[in-house]
């Protein structure tokens, strides 16, 4: 299995320190956040080279309100969510990544636009907004495919999203897009709470199944919460997962916005990822 | 034990239907929404009379963004409504043989304190400010309760739905900094999942002063339909002694959950949840 973490935990850290936290404490590689302007691909690659990690997948940052919404009822404003796609897709193939993580409709917007009132129109307007986002999708994809790189569909929990929060969702709407380039990724803090067996869940999504992300139960470290990490290594043996394993342990602090930037839990940051990567290695040799 | 539903799961369905559903699959008693204008007194007494029933709790409702309800505003007017509505809740709680009042200190969905905060630090000041404005309210509402012989229970909930009390820790030391005799504690299975470490764990450390439970599986639908651990539930229930109410709140499968309690397209599972519920409760019950 191959350890990263995704570097939207550390807010504003200097790429430079990030890349000597995952190594020193034997990362394979990262997950680095979608923002094409922030980040010269020269200096990712130079780091690369220096600590010897690779950058695995690039995540796309799509956080109401920005105007990244693939699901957007304005043509205009999902163009632009399309545009920023394309963009994480080059960023990815400037630092050899090979997927983007991309969820469907804004994290954060919990209604379709409009918030509409009676139960037939919220109805629609989730079947619409489910419409657009296939078809974004299906555009960012046919670029992608060009690229080269992969797009991973993530479904996140009821509070973050209405559209796409389960895994059968996710594959519904994988299916439906239809292009080889498109696939899954799952996330163990999310799947804590919309899953049925969040194992169970892993193996629905078999070979689909291209990156994830790891925290436990309340967003924390491994180890911190109550999340059965022996049934998630074993199901993911048990698929041949051979994507990465992406940590994003956070601080004890509601918000994960705000948890990422409060300095006096910078400290936490050298300790939870060595602990991340000893526990889930040890499930990982326990499993064979 | 005691088994009970919490009536705001079933929107606006009227109180009749709701005591027919509770006799016909044997629970013992009713928990009401704490919108004491919307009931009338003689009628709540008549249904308890007729059904064999009992009104084992009222959950205090406290929307946001109306300011009506927010025991932890930073402006005392609303301060002072709110104590206001948890008055009238506690007098309707004496009317109809409810015993206590569930009692969420700052407004349920307000994520944020009140203001916009320049730094991270600004934003924990105020935090802290609204924890205090909370245990004021809190005080004064508690020594009402007291004279009428009603017990208030702290709910803590999820880092979605509140930024002041999310876990069984912060609602003990909430409830010891009250310091009133009629403030007690008051925990959920479905908040408890994505808050504690280990929800059986977090019950023995309430233990006596824990008055009221909400029931819902870790993704918020019938007992059985999600992955929580109701036989350790249960057994650290009877280890502390706990005899009060579990208030099943079981939903339909849709992210929102106030959408999801009126939604016609799922009354259908109305029944068949709580008899689900009581029925798979009481099998844990007897095994432990």
């Amino acid at each position: 299995m191959k350890y990263s973490i995704s570097n939207w935990i550390y807010a504003d850290e200097p790429l430079h320190a990030t890349f000597q936290r995952l190594q020193k404490y034997g990362y394979d590689g990262l997950e680095l956040v979608g923002e094409p302007q922030k980040y010269g691909p020269e200096e990712v690659n130079q780091l690369c080279r220096e600590f010897d990690l690779q950058v695995f997948s690039v995540l796309g940052w799509s956080i109401w309100p920005l105007e990244r919404d693939l699901a957007h009822p304005d043509p205009q404003k999902r163009q632009k969510a399309l545009n920023y796609a394309t963009e994480c897709v080059d960023l990815a193939v400037a630092v050899g990544a090979s997927l983007v993580v991309v969820i469907p409709a804004s994290a954060g917007r919990t209604s379709p636009i409009g918030q509409p009132d009676s139960e037939k129109a919220w109805k629609e307007a989730v079947a619409r907004e489910w419409g657009y986002a296939v078809e974004s999708v299906w555009k960012a994809a046919t670029y992608a495919e060009q690229k080269g790189v992969l797009l991973a569909i993530e479904p996140i929990n009821r509070y973050e999203s209405f559209l796409v929060n389960s895994t059968a969702q996710g594959l519904r709407f994988v299916q439906e897009v239809n292009s080889p380039v498109v696939r899954l990724h799952l996330d163990t803090f999310h799947m804590n709470i919309e899953e049925r067996d969040p194992a169970g869940a892993i193996r629905e999504a078999g070979s689909l199944l291209v990156n994830m992300h790891v925290s436990d139960s309340q967003r924390g470290p491994v180890g911190h919460g109550h999340t059965d990490f022996a049934a998630i290594m074993k199901a993911l043996k048990e698929i041949g997962y051979q994507g990465a394993l992406t940590m994003e342990p956070l601080p004890p602090e509601p918000n994960a916005l705000l948890a990422v930037r409060i300095e006096g839990y910078e400290p936490l940051r050298d300790a939870y990822a060595e602990e991340c990567i000893t526990r889930l290695r040890a499930y990982e040799k326990a499993v064979g | 034990m005691k088994y009970s539903i919490s009536n705001w799961i079933y929107g606006g369905e009227p109180l009749r239907e709701t005591f027919e559903r509770l006799k016909r699959y044997s629970y013992d008693g009713v928990e009401l929404m704490g919108e004491p204008r919307l009931y009338r007194v003689a009628e709540v007494r008549g249904l308890c009379r007729e059904f064999g029933l009992q009104v084992l709790s009222i959950a205090g409702i406290y929307p946001w963004p109306t300011e009506e309800r927010d025991l932890a505003n930073p402006d005392p007017q609303v301060r002072e409504r709110a104590v206001k509505y948890l008055r009238e809740c506690v007098d309707f709680a004496v009317d109809v043989g409810a015993p206590l009042i569930i009692v969420i200190p700052s407004a349920v969905a307000k994520t944020s304190p009140v203001g916009h905060f320049e730094s991270e630090d600004e934003w924990v000041a105020a935090a802290k400010r609204e924890w205090n404005y909370a245990l004021e309210s809190v005080k004064t509402a508690a020594a009402y309760a007291e004279q009428e012989g009603i017990l208030l229970a702290v709910e803590p909930i999820n880092r979605y739905e509140t930024f002041l009390i999310n876990n069984v820790d912060q609602g003990l030391r909430f409830v010891s900094e009250v310091g009133s005799r009629a403030v007690k504690l008051h925990l959920d299975t479905f908040h408890m999942n994505i808050e504690e470490k280990d929800p059986a764990e977090a019950i023995r450390k309430a233990g006596e002063l824990l008055v009221n439970v909400h029931i819902a599986d870790s993704n918020r639908q019938a007992v059985g339909y999600g992955h929580t651990d109701f036989e350790a539930i249960m057994r650290v229930l009877k280890e502390i002694g706990y005899e009060r109410a579990l208030a099943l709140e079981p939903l339909p499968p849709v992210p929102d959950p106030y959408i999801a309690a009126r939604l016609k397209r799922y009354q259908h599972l109305r029944d068949l949840y709580a008899e689900e519920c009581i029925a798979r409760l009481r099998q844990y019950e007897k095994e432990v």
